[in-house]
């Protein structure tokens, strides 16, 4: 067997509230194409963290060709040989493609940048990656995303990197630069390079793993060479498989008639043909993985990103919903993950926040009635119980879980008919994550609906009805919850159907 | 960036800690530290020079102020929703020239100032129309409309200056009902004007949630577009009428009317209290920030000081205003 590139002992990291790896051990082989699966939050993006020295660990250490290491920073890891090409490219998307590859050290002669020898040295290294199609003097900004990944690739390569790590890289490629990407790293892997390539696509997993490890929840689950009796329903097995225990009262409340009704929603690429139907008293929840386009469906249904196709029927009646004002008249409410940048208003007071979205109600005839605030606000920190010093403590001080319960207020003061909620639990404790999905079970047994995205299998299934899987911007299929399991629904996620 | 209520901590203790916590706390606000520091500055000069303390001298003090307040009240509602507003002056300058060209020509005094108004209205909704549409930064695109008004103007004036105005157009800058100037009037009309829209009207009390978080803001179905043009067309609008009655005043118009007013008056709201970030201020805080401002050129002037020391005066006040309020910021989040 091949020498070990990479062995981690007992690597941990605890973030206050959650541990993102706990003890986890595993060897990586050189000149192994590694891939590295697990569900959102099981710990991957922090791996990566930890190998390309972004972040230290809190215990254990890694061993990088038989020696102890500890990164203190990036450029560290980057001379010990460890690359990283992240989902978020990070070019200099301004520059041209030679000098994005020799960033920071440009060829010079006499103090000065010597242009000719940095544009023929580029020509080389693009062509020895097979990368004849790319012109060393175009802008990073004019190629395509894929070529843009290729050249980072091309320039951990020409910085002799021994081991790189690809965190998702296919998630915003075409089929055709898949293949490309598929190609150099075949070549890598023929040259000696270690990869390790995180993906959520079994399919890809399949085609170019040496080996393969689950991470579950910041554990080790398990690292095997990849044979060809290894199968998709076993990685998603091993992938989820873990207990179930919430009651969100899923299931309580009477269902109604229909209130919205979606057919054939479009929005560009990242929402295609989507058609559901959402009763009153109903959770439908949103489940698939991290860019499958969940979000960006509630965007669409909010007016937040433009309509491409189809149509919205709300109470049978058709409506065109171009911007969150229309969505606001045609009842709608709109709960984004990112609370603080989208949606609060971090430097006002708890008092105001809640009346944003609603602020013609407490301005009869459009003069402001401050005590009309005052009572809608001091009502809703009762009803959900914030916990605040008064209506006058601003909300940069509120706690994630009581930020999300001014937010929730915020939008039932305007009485919608449809909630929309994107991972109304993230940031959230735990304690609190259970009074907010009850929150959202009262709501919706007000003859209202919610629509809730959640990365978490375990939350979608302890607390909605009905779950749409989405994967690459389609629907996959929409289970009853009673049908529905954390196997079938993570397989659909990988857009496998069972 | 001026009014932080403290933390539930701070202000539990505040409530306990009697007289003193709440004096601290009250403190805090910069209406109240910049009020008691005016107070100061005036006990000063009177002490100091026994031309102050004069009715005259408050006249002249008050009507000197009187072309900047009118224009700040507008800019300061636009600030507080992050649009900062750079072309007052120069609208000033050129709304009033069109107006004077109108009345040179013989139009009728109300139609000269309607479509001196008129235009302010149009000049200044263009700086939100610039915004919206072209996606321009407020400070970019009113720097931008700053420097072309203010050219425009040079060029309807070709240099030279208009004073034949007609006896029932002077009037109006220089009428004194009651003893009092009607410029001042003017003032105190639009400062109380824009403390009751700022304060209690649904569509201006906006402007707090666009400046604390614009995307939030439109989240929560604000048209934060509309509001951006109304208020630029608002600022326009106040800016033209400032520059027919500075001109009604002084009985002539000039090419260097309302010069630097509109750094004058972001430096003023600054110390007043509102944010360059946006969400937070008050039209009180920006009637304090202008009147310091004034009183620093008034007591300049009566110690016979070289009249260039106002600006670094004010630079320094600028300085130290915003400077000590980021000090207690920090000293909380380490607290």
């Amino acid at each position: 067997m091949a020498n070990t590139a990479i062995r981690l002992v007992d690597v941990t990291k605890v973030f206050p509230g959650v541990r993102a790896l706990d003890n986890v051990s595993f060897e990586i082989h050189e000149g192994d194409v590694h891939c590295i699966i697990g569900e959102n939050g099981a710990g991957k993006s922090t791996l990566i963290k930890i190998l390309a020295g972004v972040q230290g660990c809190d215990g254990g250490h890694v061993e990088l060709f038989g020696q102890t290491v500890h990164f203190k920073s990036p450029e560290d890891a980057k001379r010990a040989g460890v690359g990283v090409v992240y989902q978020e490219l990070s070019n200099f998307l301004h520059l041209d493609v030679a000098s994005n590859l020799f960033a920071g050290a440009v060829p010079t002669r006499g103090g000065h940048i010597d242009y000719k020898l940095l544009y023929q040295s580029a020509r080389k290294i693009l062509d020895t990656c097979g990368l004849d199609y790319i012109d060393e003097k175009a802008d990073m900004r004019n190629l395509s995303l894929g070529s843009q990944q290729m050249v980072e690739i091309a320039s951990l390569l020409h910085e002799n990197a021994r081991v790189v790590i690809l965190d998702e890289p296919t998630s915003a490629l075409t089929q055709v630069e898949v293949e490309k990407l598929f190609e150099l790293i075949r070549d890598m892997k023929a040259r000696g390079v270690t990869i390790i390539y995180i993906s959520h696509r079994l399919d890809e997993v399949v085609e170019l793993a040496d080996a393969l490890t689950v991470l579950k929840d910041g554990e080790h689950v398990v690292t095997m060479p990849m044979t060809k009796d290894v199968t998709k329903e076993q990685m998603v097995r091993y992938m989820v498989g873990r207990d179930v225990s919430y009651d969100y009262k899923v299931g309580s409340t009477p269902i109604g008639d229909v209130v919205m009704e979606a057919d054939g929603l479009c929005s560009g690429k990242a929402v295609q043909d989507i058609s559901f139907q959402l009763h009153a008293g109903e959770i439908l929840g949103i489940a698939g993985l991290e860019g499958s386009g969940r979000t960006e469906l509630l965007e669409t249904l909010f007016g937040w990103r433009g309509l491409t196709g189809g149509s919205v029927r709300i109470h049978g009646k058709p409506v065109r919903v171009r911007n969150p004002y229309d969505a606001k008249r045609n009842k709608l409410a709109y709960i984004t993950k990112e609370r603080k940048i989208l949606g609060l208003f971090l430097g006002l007071d708890v008092q105001q926040n809640i009346a944003a979205a609603s602020t013609e109600r407490y301005a009869p005839g459009g003069w402001v009635r401050y005590r009309k605030i005052a009572e809608n606000a001091k009502k809703y920190i009762k009803a959900m119980s914030i916990k605040c010093s008064g209506l006058t403590h601003k909300v940069m001080n509120l706690s994630g879980g009581n930020q999300q319960k001014v937010l929730l207020s915020m939008w039932l003061s305007a009485d919608p008919d449809v909630v929309l909620i994107d991972e109304p639990t993230r940031g959230v404790d735990v304690g609190a994550k259970a009074e907010i999905h009850l929150l959202l079970r009262d709501v919706v047994s007000q003859n209202k609906a919610v629509i809730m995205v959640s990365s978490e299998l375990p939350e979608i299934l302890a607390s909605c009805d009905r779950i749409m899987v989405m994967y690459e911007g389609r629907c996959m299929g929409i289970l009853d919850n009673r049908d529905a399991s954390e196997e079938k629904l993570m397989a659909m996620a990988s857009g496998y159907t069972v | 960036m001026s009014v932080k209520k403290t933390s539930p901590q701070g202000h539990a203790i505040a409530k306990e800690g009697g007289v003193g916590a709440q004096i601290g706390r009250i403190l805090q606000k910069r209406e109240v530290s910049l009020a008691i520091l005016l107070v100061i500055f005036c006990a000063c000069l009177t002490a100091a020079t026994d031309t102050f303390f004069r009715t005259s001298n408050f006249r002249v003090v008050l009507q000197g102020m009187s072309t900047d307040m009118m224009i700040a009240i507008p800019m300061c509602i636009s600030l507080i929703a992050g649009n900062i507003d750079f072309s007052g002056g120069s609208a000033l300058c050129l709304n009033g020239a069109i107006c004077a060209m109108m009345l040179d020509r013989g139009v009728a005094v109300p139609l000269a100032i309607l479509i001196g108004l008129v235009s302010g209205f149009l000049l200044g909704a263009l700086n939100g129309v610039i915004i919206n549409k072209l996606g321009l930064t407020p400070l970019v695109a009113t720097m931008g409309t700053w420097m072309a008004y203010r050219g425009a103007a040079l060029v309807l004036l070709a240099g030279g200056t208009i004073s034949s105005f007609p006896e029932s157009f002077l009037v109006l800058g220089r009428a004194t009902p009651a003893g009092i100037p009607i410029t001042i009037i003017y003032m105190i009309i639009v400062v109380v004007v824009g403390w009751v829209l700022l304060k209690y009207s649904n569509f201006f009390h906006n402007a707090y949630f666009i400046g604390s978080n614009k995307a939030s803001a439109k989240l929560a179905g604000i048209n934060v577009e509309r509001f951006t043009v109304i208020t630029y067309a608002i600022t326009g609008t106040v800016s033209a009428f400032a520059g027919i009655i500075l001109m009604a005043r002084l009985g002539s118009c000039s090419q260097n009317a309302g010069d630097s007013l509109e750094f004058r008056n972001v430096v003023a709201l600054l110390v007043g209290g509102v944010s360059m970030d946006g969400g937070v201020g008050s039209v009180l805080g920006a009637v304090l920030g202008v009147a310091l401002m004034q009183l620093v050129t008034n007591a300049i002037t009566l110690l016979y000081l070289n009249t260039s020391y106002t600006q670094v005066i004010n630079g320094c006040i600028l300085i130290l205003a915003v400077g000590v309020d980021m000090l207690l910021k920090k000293r909380k989040v380490k607290a």
